[in-house]
């Protein structure tokens, strides 16, 4: 699989502000491939975007688009116009004075024949299925339409790739679910591969093939989604793509000599939980209280053995799946399952 | 006709006296340019036979050339240069930026004088040469050509800011996303700015086109010195030379009707809709644009305007003033025009703040359809030219005058207002000029919520404690800057004051006009416009201090 994007050792650094936005990150993006970039706000997630784009400037590093170098110590840096790249805004950006036809054509002027522009257009407007919002404009259309409008424009001079910036934020939450699937589709059948900013790790699990996680300008750890999903690389990975449980134990080294207290982080799903206090797990207590929070259950246990090794009754908060209800005063034993390691 | 104002202190007594002055105060600015509708359904007199036979097309000719030169090179310059300096970076941007907004300063007809140099009648080398060639009439015919487009040139130079200033305001009000978006599908800055930024920041910049063709339809200085003859020309020829009071409004009318269509066709092109940004955009829409082919153009299109339109009039009115300087009887200027101008001048802001502040609370207090309608009509004058506004001031007041009959000739109410005093003068600038008074003040008070005044009022205070405690002191600013723009307007005001000015008065203004172009002492005449321009230059920079301290805010 060819790149159509490689990004190396990107750094960028604010004027008055002391940490870099982005410090030394190195992305690909292979053909055809949906890659997701993760991270919370200020996490340089944006700027890396804008900078592939070339609407900012980094002091730094090499981005190469589809074999050509845009930017780089020793060669000329190519204009956003230059660069043949689609982008979709935050906010969609559609000409507010242009119908949704126009729009698509907008970006669509080297083509020099005019029936060959239109049929290029009528094919994206059918791929994104905008059939009979041509003469539309922007405002008469609905978020998911505009969404749609945006990602055909951006597809349709054939760009190296497209770029999307937090394309989920303005969605009503109840049809976000359908529009995240049609696009994945629309991206997927028009054989253009996609960069994703998005700081919602849902969207970026379900849509993307690859995922990349920033934090504070930092790349945190490349891969599938299920790999940084259950073989989160630190613990900012895996506390990002929901709850974890930090569960204490002792580190061994060679044959049982313990070396040392670490934690290690268990998904709320991954738990096993019995009700027995055989002493077998690595927490065993009392449930004192147990709250439902929607995906999980927060449940706090009292644990007269608890990791500090003292007298005293210490208190440990664990999550726990949604399916399993724990009755107060139960005493319970908690395990790591035995399908997740990490 | 206190209305059905729903605030809490409509019932109480002191209120009563804030819509009564505002109601008297409208009637006073609004009532004189009835004058002009009257005059336009009565009996024509005989000099208007005249007139419209032989001078009318001319006239609306002269005018419409105007119009639409000064409209076509306004928008070059003020689009292209708002364009270059809101997207490219380059050296001086930020210098450029500020200067070119201060050719506003310098008024039309100043602006001519400072382009003395270049001005074809008969003694013109060129034209000799043309007339011993071509003959007499191709000269004379050629004269009036040259002359239209150094005259469109001349008043360009000066007028191009108000569009430049709109369109700015207006590229700034676009999303950066547009632009970034239009450049991202493959479109440069030059061709973005065609597809992208002018439709979308268009309202913006009508307007301030309409700003700038009313300067053109209200301007005499500039006209008459080289020689195109336009409806305000006509009203002074008629009212001046031929004495025909009656034809003198009838162009007066004719004026008004081209005015009116002006804004009728701005309000057609400003289009149904108001683009703007849904959320801000990234601050700054230049992308990594330095090439140092592109920042060259940049700043050389930036550098030959700026140079054009300020530093060469500006540079030939100093020498003039300095070569001159013997000539020059410097107290005579101080304690005459100069003291004269700034204590009118002073004078009119007074009146006009006072008056504008007490019309937009009255609207305030009484949020009703009559005080709305008053205060759109107080806004009328602005687009009205100054001869316009001048005469009917004139006529108005010598009717009623008329109608209170007076036994001894020597203190009638026209004697009074026009030629013992300069009342006249001063109602007819705040006819004129109640608009740039107007408008920063009702900003400035909508933003002050209305649960402020129910809280002054209920902690006990009146209309007048809520006034002078809560509302004067949120209108600092909003004050400051209605204060500066009015002193510039009123004291570069040339047509309006030559007409209404009582017979021992000169201003500034008149004073250049009258050295420069009637005496032709051009050394003399520098220095007045000089000082016009300095004072315009302090204005414009104040202004502009003061639009981004509020923009911090």
């Amino acid at each position: 699989m060819s790149e159509s994007l490689i990004v190396e050792e990107i750094t960028k650094v604010f004027p008055r502000t002391k940490r870099p936005a982005l410090d030394k990150v190195s992305i690909s993006l292979g053909d055809g491939e949906i890659m997701a970039l993760v991270g919370e706000s200020g996490s340089g997630k944006t700027t890396l975007l804008r900078i592939i784009a070339g609407l900012e400037q980094p002091d730094s590093g090499k981005v190469t688009i589809g074999g050509e170098i845009v930017f780089g110590a020793e060669s000329k840096t190519l204009l956003p116009e230059e660069r043949n790249i689609g982008f979709v805004f935050q906010d969609y950006a559609l000409f507010p004075h242009l119908n949704v036809e126009k729009n698509i054509l907008y970006g669509l002027h080297k083509i020099a024949r005019k029936a060959e522009r239109y049929k290029r257009a009528a094919y994206i407007i059918n791929l994104a299925g905008l059939e009979g919002l041509e003469k539309r404009f922007p405002h008469e259309l609905s978020g998911g339409q505009q969404q749609r409008v945006a990602l055909a424009r951006a597809l349709a001079p054939k760009p190296n790739f497209i770029l999307l910036d937090e394309p989920f934020s303005n969605l009503d939450p109840v049809r976000k679910e359908t529009l995240r699937d049609e696009l994945r589709t629309i991206v997927k059948e028009s054989g253009i591969s996609a960069l994703i900013v998005t700081h919602d790790t849902r969207d970026a699990l379900v849509v993307a093939d690859t995922l990349a996680v920033l934090k504070e300008g930092r790349l945190q750890q490349v891969g599938s989604p299920e790999r940084v999903y259950f073989h989160s690389t630190n613990e900012y990975t895996a506390s990002l793509f929901g709850k974890v449980n930090r569960i204490p134990c002792q580190l061994l080294e060679g044959e049982n000599a313990p070396s040392g207290v670490s934690e290690i982080l268990v998904r709320p799903a991954d738990l096993e939980i019995t009700k027995d206090s055989s002493g077998d797990g690595h927490i065993v207590g009392k449930v004192v209280s147990s709250n439902f929070r929607g995906d999980f259950h927060e449940v706090t246990l009292e644990c007269s053995t608890g990791p500090s090794e003292t007298d005293s009754v210490t208190n440990v908060t664990i999550y726990v799946g949604p399916e399993r209800s724990l009755q107060l005063g139960d005493t319970v034993t908690v395990k790591r399952s035995s399908r997740s390691n990490s | 006709m206190i209305g059905v104002g729903q605030n809490i202190n409509r019932n109480r007594l002191s209120t009563s006296w804030w819509w009564i002055s505002a109601v008297l105060i409208s009637l006073v600015l609004i009532a004189p340019l009835s004058v002009i509708a009257k005059s336009l359904i009565s009996e024509p007199g005989e000099g208007w036979e005249l007139i419209s036979e032989l001078l009318l097309a001319d006239y609306i000719r002269g005018t419409l050339i105007m119009i639409i030169g000064v409209g076509a090179l306004t928008l070059i310059f003020g689009v292209g240069s708002a364009w270059v300096v809101t997207v490219w970076e380059f050296p001086g941007k930020k210098f450029f930026s500020l200067t070119l907004m201060l050719p506003m300063a310098i008024p039309t007809y100043v602006m001519a004088y400072g382009y003395s140099f270049i001005k074809y009648d008969v003694r013109d080398p060129l034209m000799i040469w043309i007339r011993e060639h071509w003959g007499p009439e191709v000269m004379s015919q050629s004269t009036e050509i040259f002359n239209h487009f150094l005259a469109i040139l001349v008043l360009s130079f000066a007028l191009y800011p108000y569009v430049y200033i709109a369109a700015r305001i207006g590229f700034a009000e676009i999303s950066g996303a547009y632009i970034e978006n239009s450049r991202l599908l493959g479109r440069g800055l030059l061709r973005s700015m065609f597809s992208v930024g002018i439709p979308l920041a268009r309202p913006a910049i009508v307007g301030g086109l309409l700003l700038a063709l009313l300067e053109v339809v209200n301007e005499y200085g500039a006209m008459t010195y080289y020689g195109i003859e336009t409806l305000t020309t006509g009203i002074f020829v008629s009212w001046t030379d031929l004495g025909d009071k009656d034809s003198a409004i009838r162009l007066a009318g004719v004026a008004m009707v081209v005015v009116f269509i002006i804004i009728v066709v701005e309000r057609a092109l400003r289009g149904r809709a108001k683009y703007h940004a849904h959320r801000a955009s990234y601050g700054n829409l230049s992308g990594p644009t330095k090439t140092a082919i592109g920042s060259f153009i940049a700043f050389t299109l930036c550098a030959i305007l700026l140079l054009l339109s300020f530093v060469i009039p500006l540079l030939k009115l100093t020498l003039n003033a300095f070569y001159g300087w013997r000539e020059i009887d410097l107290w005579g200027l101080v304690s005459g025009p100069l003291s004269d101008s700034l204590l009118i001048s002073g004078i009119a802001c007074g009146v006009i703040i006072v008056s504008a502040l007490i019309v937009t609370y009255a609207k305030r207090l009484f949020p009703n359809i009559l005080m709305k309608l008053l205060g759109k009509l107080c806004m009328l004058g602005y687009a009205v030219p100054g001869a316009v506004v001048a005469i009917s001031v004139l006529i108005y007041f010598s009717d009623i005058g008329k109608l209170i009959g007076t036994s001894s000739n020597d203190i009638s109410l026209t004697r009074i207002m026009f030629t013992m005093t300069p009342i006249g003068l001063i109602v007819a600038y705040a006819v004129r000029f109640m608009t740039p008074a107007l408008a920063p003040i009702e900003a400035g008070m909508a933003r002050v919520s209305s649960s402020m005044d129910e809280a002054s009022a209920l902690l006990g205070r009146s209309s007048w404690g809520g006034f002078f405690r809560v509302h004067l002191p949120l209108l600092r600013l909003p004050l400051l800057g209605a204060l500066i723009v009015l002193f510039v307007d009123v004291l570069k005001e040339l047509p309006l004051t030559l007409v209404l000015r009582p017979p021992n008065v000169e201003t500034l203004a008149t004073t250049c006009y009258g050295l420069i172009q009637k005496e032709e002492r051009i050394a003399d005449g520098s220095l007045p416009a000089l000082i016009l321009i300095i004072a315009g230059a302090l204005g414009v920079l104040a202004l502009h201090g003061l639009i981004r301290r509020r923009t911090v805010y």
